[in-house]
């Protein structure tokens, strides 16, 4: 029994490593981490040019930063991991993967956890502008609190939207159809805020689609400085749906 | 347990079906390959070779029938099939964005190969494949005929005993193919080995036993000198004759026994008598007639005789007999 457990972290981890490194050969990645550190380098530069005059200011850049940062959570996911099932299917490298001695949940955890560290790696690129504020904003800093409440939501929220992600590209071999499937998926979840708003005449709806809404969690935990366990519970949940989901889709693979 | 190892099949395949649809690829294969048998699998492009092979080695399930390597059930047991066996797919699907070593690292890692032997089962797999020379080397880079020795070095790596090769020989030069086909006999020498190939004379010097294969049903299984013997009561005569090609082609098809002519005359060309020789091959159904026959043919329609020889029918004129019966 610890033999068979032991093989399977040691071809998790052997998938996890490959993937991780398959992440830095290919193009996409780069092209991902430029635009989003443009993008929000830009956003930082206008704030801290326009508003950061004096030290209580930094907490409104950093707000700013973030909540523009967000919309990333959109297009992230789907950007990173739709090559993950698909490529292997369109070039045909599944055939030998799965006819090595490894199991379908082992090939999905490892893609999955290599896919969740690159994105969290991304966001932390997001640092970089609060550690420039914690030196040159001086006597007065940034508060981590909040940033690190932000962090812990987005690991979360990068759980669910990657498996997500993970089980679009099992469905297609192209890339493109799985991107725009699991983007489908975020934009879903995303506007489901405003599905709240409409509905806001009836309560018990609008708490639903609150719940079930990305923004609803973070705009609280950033202002709360906290992370809410239903969130956590909420976030992991779907993950394992689509993790046990995407091990299926592997598992019961029809394609020829 | 050697006693029993001796005789076992290590590869069993019993009434396997196979459907994509409403296109059924496999109607009920059966067949089984015995320890240290190399098995050639014959059959013409889409005859449902590759999906045989892909049962086989675990990638995906049969519709119906029962599949076992190594004596393992493929369906219940994938995890130790896969164990057992090394497989080189169609085209050599490899990872192209890694380098030759790493990616055999990273196999072996997969297949369980513990981190001390890891290095000498790599150089082993690298040496008998002869690709030491591209271990470096990003797999991207390599040309084809390098890319399918290194896909047959990962299908070493584990020293499994049961080797799945799907038309190994495609993309490689002659030399290559020459290099291959000697590298296999000895791995053949300790393991159980099928291979899927169009290429017949492949099959003739590799194999010991064929299975003939033609739109998803087994027309033939036997050994490679069975198979042959089987038409060893048939008789091709070769010969040269030069006359009107329509009346000599008719003349001789028109003889008791002939099950049919070929001929190496190109379409359309003119029939004027004594202008060149033609090449005829007349297939005989039964032994005991053939060269008198065909020279009693000629002299008595007056034609001019060249050459006239028996030849030993080859795997390909079983091969053909069989699937371009169905015609």
């Amino acid at each position: 029994m610890s033999r068979t457990r032991l093989s399977a972290a040691t071809n998790t981890w052997a998938i996890f490593q490959r993937e991780f490194m398959a992440l830095f050969y290919s193009p996409i990645a780069y092209v991902v981490l430029f635009l989003f550190m443009i993008s929000n380098g830009w956003i930082f530069y206008y704030y801290c040019v326009n508003y950061a005059r004096d030290p209580q200011q930094i907490t409104l850049v950093i707000r700013s930063l973030f909540s523009f940062a967000f919309f990333w959570v959109l297009p992230l996911s789907p950007l990173l991991a739709m090559r993950l099932f698909s490529e292997e299917k369109r070039t045909g490298t599944i055939e030998v993967l799965m006819t090595a001695p490894v199991r379908a949940s082992e090939v999905v955890c490892g893609k999955f956890l290599a896919t969740q560290l690159f994105y969290m790696l991304i966001w932390s690129s997001l640092l970089l502008f609060v550690l420039m504020l914690e030196v040159l904003g001086k006597p007065a800093g940034p508060d981590w609190g909040p940033i690190k409440s932000m962090y812990f939501g987005l690991f979360f929220l990068g759980c669910m939207t990657n498996s997500l992600g993970l089980l679009a590209s099992t469905f297609s071999r192209n890339q493109l159809v799985a991107a725009v499937l699991s983007l489908s998926g975020n934009l879903l979840f995303f506007s489901l805020l405003f599905l709240g708003w409409i509905y806001r005449e009836t309560p018990e709806l609008q708490r639903l689609f609150h719940y079930l809404s990305f923004q609803a969690h973070f705009s609280s935990e950033y202002i709360g400085g906290g992370v809410e366990l239903r969130y956590i519970v909420f976030y992991l949940g779907f993950t394992s749906l689509f993790l046990f989901l995407s091990i299926n889709m592997v598992n019961g693979r029809k394609w020829r | 347990m050697n006693s029993l190892a001796e005789s076992r099949n290590l590869i069993e395949v019993d009434g396997l079906v196979k459907s994509y649809g409403p296109v059924k690829a496999l109607q009920g294969i059966s067949f089984s390959v015995g320890e240290g048998e190399v098995l050639g699998f014959l059959g013409p492009n889409g005859a449902g070779k590759s999906t045989t092979l892909r049962i086989l080695a675990g990638f995906m399930p049969g519709d119906s029938g029962r599949v076992s390597v190594n004596g393992f059930d493929v369906g219940e047991d994938s995890l130790a099939v896969r164990n057992s066996i090394g497989y080189l797919p169609e085209g050599v699907p490899i990872y192209p964005d890694m380098r030759v070593g790493e990616y055999l690292g990273f196999r072996a890692r997969l297949k369980g190969i513990s981190r001390a032997d890891r290095k000498g089962r790599i150089g082993a797999a690298l040496e008998e494949t002869q690709t030491v020379d591209v271990a470096g080397r990003m797999i991207g880079t390599l040309s084809r005929g390098y890319r399918q020795r290194i896909g047959l070095a990962d299908a070493l790596l584990g020293e499994p005993p049961v080797l799945i090769l799907d038309e190994p020989t495609v993309g490689l030069d002659p030399e290559q193919v020459r290099q291959f086909r000697s590298l296999l006999q000895e791995v053949g020498r300790s393991r159980t080995v099928i291979l899927s190939t169009h290429i017949l004379s492949e099959v003739e010097l590799v194999c010991s036993s064929v299975a003939i294969i033609s739109g998803g049903q087994l027309v033939a299984g036997d050994t490679v000198e069975n198979l042959k013997g089987s038409l060893a009561d048939r008789v091709c005569v070769v010969a040269e004759v030069s006359g009107p090609h329509e009346a000599v082609s008719a003349a001789f098809g028109a003889l008791p026994g002939v099950s049919r002519v070929e001929t190496d005359r190109p379409e359309g060309a003119g029939d004027d008598p004594g202008a060149g020789y033609c090449r005829y091959r007349v297939f005989f159904n039964d032994a005991g007639q053939g060269a008198e026959v065909i020279f009693d043919a000629v002299s008595s329609g007056g034609w001019r005789l060249r050459q006239l020889a028996a030849e030993e029918l080859s795997l390909e004129d079983v091969f053909l007999d069989l699937v371009g019966g169905e015609e």
